[in-house]
């Protein structure tokens, strides 16, 4: 499939105004995308996603703008904004993310991305607060893209909390592209918690990356509320022995809104560890998708895995599809996976109504509780309680119920 | 203040109430014993409005209104308190998320002012310490984690806190240590008043030994098979309960 | 399990395969090649009539504008459809046989070798639970037992060729509703050129009075095997059906590509059991066949029920999915499987339960075995549609691995369009444990044994489901095609 003519026209343009050091990259992957184009569903990995339709849009990519951060600032962080993929702040200079699930999806994120946070922390280094990177957007015409590509590397047992933080503002329809590359080295600690609230015109794809060297581990909380379609790639990789990953994820689609998960766990040395917890809330007409892969490669023995999804459906048009993946070809390992879709325990909502509390009120407070596993391990009260409270809002339970009490 | 009049009731197809009579005062005590099986529990949630059981005929009334007409939240904002046989573990619910949600959908039920949350933590904390248990429990799950004892605890907590008119408690004795039990009965105690009437369903005497009843009944296959004063149920702690299928 | 380790040596040499020999028989076999004239020839020589050559002509139509399936978790070597025979008779068959009398003895010989009793002389005297057989060998139907007592019963089964002779308007009303000639690959290529099969008939109210078996075996080289199999279960009634398969020892691949439909209606139950021993290939992965079947059920009905049983011990490369489309109201669809991959085996396969009307209910019970250099792959869809109030799902998957070069993977789908749904899926691998063998050991069982004996608790669940004979059957085939996998 070929590019539409609108982001030839758009990469032109963009080019002529980029360092020459960086031409000869982004016209590589330029062509790339020129060459594979978006994927289709024939591809398994987007059996459910279709981003054909990006490929005839008449996009234009966005110009600098300016936004008020300060309603999705966060207390005792130190904080870096980026509007639009455009950052007030100096940045440091660009390289082509590697490695992309999709050639030409990654092409033309290659072509276009601008450099977002980049964090690089000395061996034993240990920044005292979270690192807040808060990527807006705002679209003021329809059709606007943006693509932002991020960077955090640790050296040996050096330790960081960082919060990504995605929040749409506007009523424009919009096309946005970002990726983030992990690289923990031995002991290395990351905690990264990341919260999608774009708005309901919003398409963005996600591509995360992670090597973990030994004894390095990863934590990642990754909760979706927002978007009409969110698309992550998520690709870890446990290199050395004694690393670990843990991820809890939330997603709660709402709308018309389609959410898709991809998250693979690559067990490539002996005794590495996994956990997953996915919770997932099915809300109106959306649809959610979940595939998570763990792939055990030959020789990595010891491997420790488990993967447990639980969805709730809380309405009659919405849609939910998991696929818990194992793929493991060692034969000293331990892995385990579960899915289960339900509804919330009658015994439950009769003993909240038993103490009083009207019926709907107790449905919303269970699946607060349900989503709460995953809430419960956001590492910053404050954003803790604000996505607790865009929940209870959803569940139409009112917010002075919130679950830090 | 409680009046049950040839109360049938079953769970699919099995019938378990079979025409039960009962009548109960405000001010006063009354135990029902029996042996298991005998529809103890199944009285115990009926009177909550468990959705589980249907009711095929007779009549419950409660200060004056039919009881069986109502929604189980709207049972509990009349005034009627189930102290659960198996209290049911919320986890990610905090126990003062739980208390303040109850209270105060009580409260709006009966056209009364909520309490904002300093308010209501005032209100809560001296019947946590009541109860000897730590405050730290508040901000942990609902029942989560808790001990069997620590559940029952809980459960007298909660009716401290809503002050309920008919406390209806199912084996609230069971699962307790002799500590606990006389924590237990102290707080049932606590809250025995002219006002108010308290049903214990047990299978034991050995919580009647802290909370004297004024009557006891023994409920055997779905209706009242003997009524008697305390000395009732000594007579069964001796005897158990095979002499009464025998008589 | 009493075997002496001196045996168990014998068993590996000589007896690896021990349903690889060749039947040396004149057969009358078509060239290799595929074409319109091809499909003429077998349909020509069946005596069919023209509604099914037209059924056979559409699906070849289909087929030549598709594409062989890639997302597999298999590798397969290219398939030249042009150099495969997709007729082949034995030659005393010409002349049809009224009866297993007129039988070739060689081919009773034949069976008797794979241990099914064909004469039913032979099975009134022994002590076993009578079967009825329908027997196919290469491309034909070469004898049912017990017609008699089954027409008694209103039962038909017979061979589909004889179907379409005898009772054609029942072949034409449910042939290709549950897989349509066009429903994927090999189904298409199957609907142009099938040769036989059983197709069963139980009329309303009938419980069907004895199990009903088909044995399938390919024996000609270079030919392909494509048997249809049709089965239709009216309102309240019952039927139990076993197949088993195998084929000769031979250094090329050969294709198998069977379709089977199962049609149950109001309140009917079909049991369907597999026993699969086709040849594996060798410990190199020569030869071997390729097993890529469609197997469909359709719970039209109300309150019917389709139960998959299949314990896959042989073939190259296995590709199936035995599914069930729950459509009739408070409908139960059930899969319970065993497969086993070693040497260089490959297998992907798992079920489709697609739950359509309300209530419906469906269990999965997936074991798989690994050993040697074998690839298994779970893959299993549980879909509920937005009709399909009140339904339930449950799924366990769990994988064993012998030895630290053989693979196991899970590929479970599942697809919710319905809030009122209740899914569990449970997945486990793990390995047969050291200390496990230590134990038995120390208690005097042979490591073979021991590791027989493990991989038989872990199929338990499903081994119970197969009728008793076939437990028996099923226990052996493992146990022989598991030599060599320790030590």
């Amino acid at each position: 499939m070929n590019a539409a003519a609108s982001y030839e026209q758009a990469f032109a343009r963009f080019l002529a105004q980029r360092p020459a050091a960086e031409q000869a990259l982004r016209s590589e992957a330029f062509a790339r995308f020129r060459e594979q184009g978006f994927p289709d569903r024939s591809t398994e990995a987007w059996h459910y996603t279709d981003l054909t339709a990006l490929a005839g849009l008449d996009v234009q990519l966005s110009t600098g703008a300016s936004a008020d951060a300060t309603p999705w600032a966060l207390e005792g962080c130190s904080t870096q904004v980026w509007v639009n993929g455009e950052s007030a702040q100096p940045t440091s200079s660009y390289q082509v993310p590697a490695g992309y699930v999709h050639g030409g999806l990654g092409g033309l994120h290659g072509a276009f991305a601008r450099q977002g946070l980049d964090l690089h922390l000395a061996a034993g280094e240990s920044p005292p607060q979270p690192l807040l990177a808060l990527c807006l957007s705002t679209a003021d015409s329809a059709r606007e893209m943006h693509h932002l590509a991020h960077r955090i590397r640790l050296d040996r047992g050096s330790r960081a909390i960082v919060i990504l933080r995605e929040a749409g503002l506007g009523e424009g329809t919009r096309w946005i592209t970002r990726s983030l590359e992990i690289d923990l080295a031995d002991g290395a600690e990351l905690t990264l918690l990341r919260v999608q609230e774009e708005t309901a015109a919003t398409t963005q794809w996600f591509q995360g990356t992670a090597r973990l060297q030994r004894d390095a581990r990863l934590h990642l909380v990754t909760v979706d509320l927002g978007g009409a379609l969110a698309r992550n790639d998520w690709r870890i990789r446990l290199a050395a022995p004694g690393a670990q990953a843990q991820i809890h994820g939330l997603f709660a689609p709402t709308g018309r809104s389609h959410v898709d998960n991809q998250i693979e766990i690559e067990h490539a040395a002996p005794h590495t560890t996994s956990r997953e917890v996915f919770r997932g809330l099915g809300f109106e007409r959306s649809r959610a998708v979940l595939n998570g892969r763990v792939v055990v490669r030959p020789g990595a023995a010891k491997t420790d895995s488990e993967q447990r999804i639980a969805s709730l459906m809380l309405s009659k048009q919405a849609e939910i599809n998991a696929k818990p993946e194992l793929e493991i070809y060692a034969d000293d390992v331990k892995c385990a996976h579960g899915a289960t879709f339900g509804q919330l325990d009658r015994n439950a909502i009769f003993y909240l109504r038993a103490r009083g509390v009207p019926e709907a009120t107790a449905r919303g407070l269970l699946t607060c509780s349900f989503a709460n596993e995953v809430l419960g391990q956001i590492a910053h009260e404050g954003l803790r309680t604000q996505v607790a409270r865009v929940l209870l809002q959803r569940l139409g339970v009112g917010a002075d119920l919130g679950l830090s009490a | 203040m409680l009046d049950i009049q040839n109360l049938h009731a079953r769970i699919g197809d099995k019938t378990i109430l079979k025409g039960l009579n009962l009548q109960l005062r405000a001010g006063e005590v009354h135990a029902i014993m029996g042996p298991n099986g005998a529809g103890k529990s199944t009285l115990s949630k009926v009177l909550a409005g468990a959705e589980d059981y249907t009711v095929t005929d007779g009549s419950v009334q409660f200060a004056g209104q039919d009881l069986l007409a109502l929604e189980p939240e709207a049972r509990a904002a009349a005034g009627v308190f189930l102290g659960f046989q198996y209290p049911v573990e919320i986890p990610g619910v905090s126990n003062m998320v739980f208390l303040r949600a109850a209270f105060n959908a009580q409260r709006k039920q009966r056209g009364e002012k909520e309490l904002d949350a300093a308010e209501f933590l005032a209100w809560v904390r001296h019947r946590v310490k009541q109860m000897k248990m730590d405050p730290a429990m508040l901000s942990r799950g609902v029942n989560e984690g808790f001990s069997g004892g620590e559940k029952k605890r809980n459960e007298i907590l909660q009716m401290l806190v809503l002050e309920p008119k008919l406390m209806v408690l199912d084996e609230t004795d069971s699962g307790l240590d002799i500590d606990a039990l006389k924590i237990v009965a102290d707080g049932i105690n606590a809250m025995r008043s002219p006002e108010r009437a308290t049903l214990l369903v047990t299978h034991y005497q050995r919580l009647l030994d802290y909370v004297q009843p004024d009557r006891v009944h023994v409920l055997a296959d779905g209706r009242i098979v003997r009524s008697g004063g305390p000395e009732l149920a000594r007579e069964l702690e001796e005897k158990g309960y095979a002499w009464l299928r025998a008589a | 399990m009493s075997a002496q380790p001196t045996d168990v040596h014998e068993l590996i040499k000589n007896r690896s395969y021990s349903a690889g020999f060749v039947t040396d028989i004149d057969s009358e076999t078509s060239p290799p090649g595929l074409s319109e004239d091809t499909i003429r020839f077998i349909s020509a020589k069946k005596g069919e009539p023209e509604w099914l050559l037209e059924f056979r002509l559409k699906a070849y139509r289909r087929w030549l504008k598709m594409t062989e399936p890639t997302w597999a978790h298999v590798q397969v070597a290219a398939i030249d459809y042009q150099a495969i025979s997709y007729y082949s008779a034995p030659k005393s068959m010409k002349d049809a046989p009224k009866s297993l009398d007129e039988v070739d003895p060689k081919l009773l010989e034949t069976y008797k070798k794979l241990g099914i009793p064909l004469r039913e002389q032979e099975m009134l005297a022994g002590v076993q639970p009578q079967v009825a057989v329908d027997v196919v060998f290469d491309s034909v139907s070469v004898g049912t037992t017990f017609r008699k007592k089954l027409a008694e019963a209103g039962v038909i089964f017979c061979s589909i060729s004889e179907a379409v002779r005898e009772h054609p308007e029942l072949v034409r009303k449910y042939l290709g509703t549950v897989v349509p000639f066009g429903d994927n690959f090999y189904a298409a290529l199957n609907s142009a050129v099938f040769t036989d099969g059983s197709f069963v008939f139980i009329p309303k109210g009938v419980r069907c009075p004895m199990e009903l078996s088909t044995y399938f075996r390919i024996n000609e080289r270079n030919t392909g095997q494509f048997e249809r199999t049709l089965i239709v279960a009216e309102e309240g009634s019952h039927v139990s059906y076993l197949e088993g398969c195998t084929a000769p020892q031979r250094d090329e691949n050969q294709l198998h590509a069977a379709v089977v439909e199962l049609v149950a209606l109001d309140d009917a139950e079909i049991k369907y059991s597999t026993v699969q021993n086709w040849y594996p290939g060798d410990e190199n992965g020569v030869g071997g066949i390729y097993n890529f079947v469609t197997k469909r059920g359709d719970c039209r009905g109300r309150r019917s029920k389709i139960s998959w049983t299949q314990v896959e011990t042989g073939s190259a490369v296995t590709w199936k999915y035995p599914s069930c489309i729950l459509r009739g109201d408070d409908s139960v669809g059930e899969f319970y499987s065993v497969a086993l991959t070693h040497h260089r085996q490959q297998a992907d396969t798992g079920t489709k339960m697609i739950h359509v009307g309300k209530n419906t209910r469906s269990t999965i019970v997936s074991k798989g075995i690994s050993a040697g250099h074998g690839q298994q792959a779970y893959r299993g869809l549980v879909r509920v549609l937005e009709s399909a109030e009140g339904a339930r799902n449950h799924t366990q998957c769990d994988s064993l691995l012998i030895g630290e070069h053989c693979g196991a993977h899970t590929f479970p789908y599942t697809e919710i369009r319905n809030a009122s749904a209740i899914l569990e899926h449970e997945a486990t691998t793990s390995k047969i444990g050291e200390d496990q063998l230590f134990y038995c050991r120390t208690r005097g069982i042979g490591e073979e044994d021991a590791v027989s004996m493990i991989v038989n608790g872990f199929c338990k669940q499903v081994f119970k489901e197969l009728p008793m004979e076939f437990a028996v059957e099923a226990q052996k085939l493992l146990q022989v095609s598991l030599e060599g996998a320790v030590g």
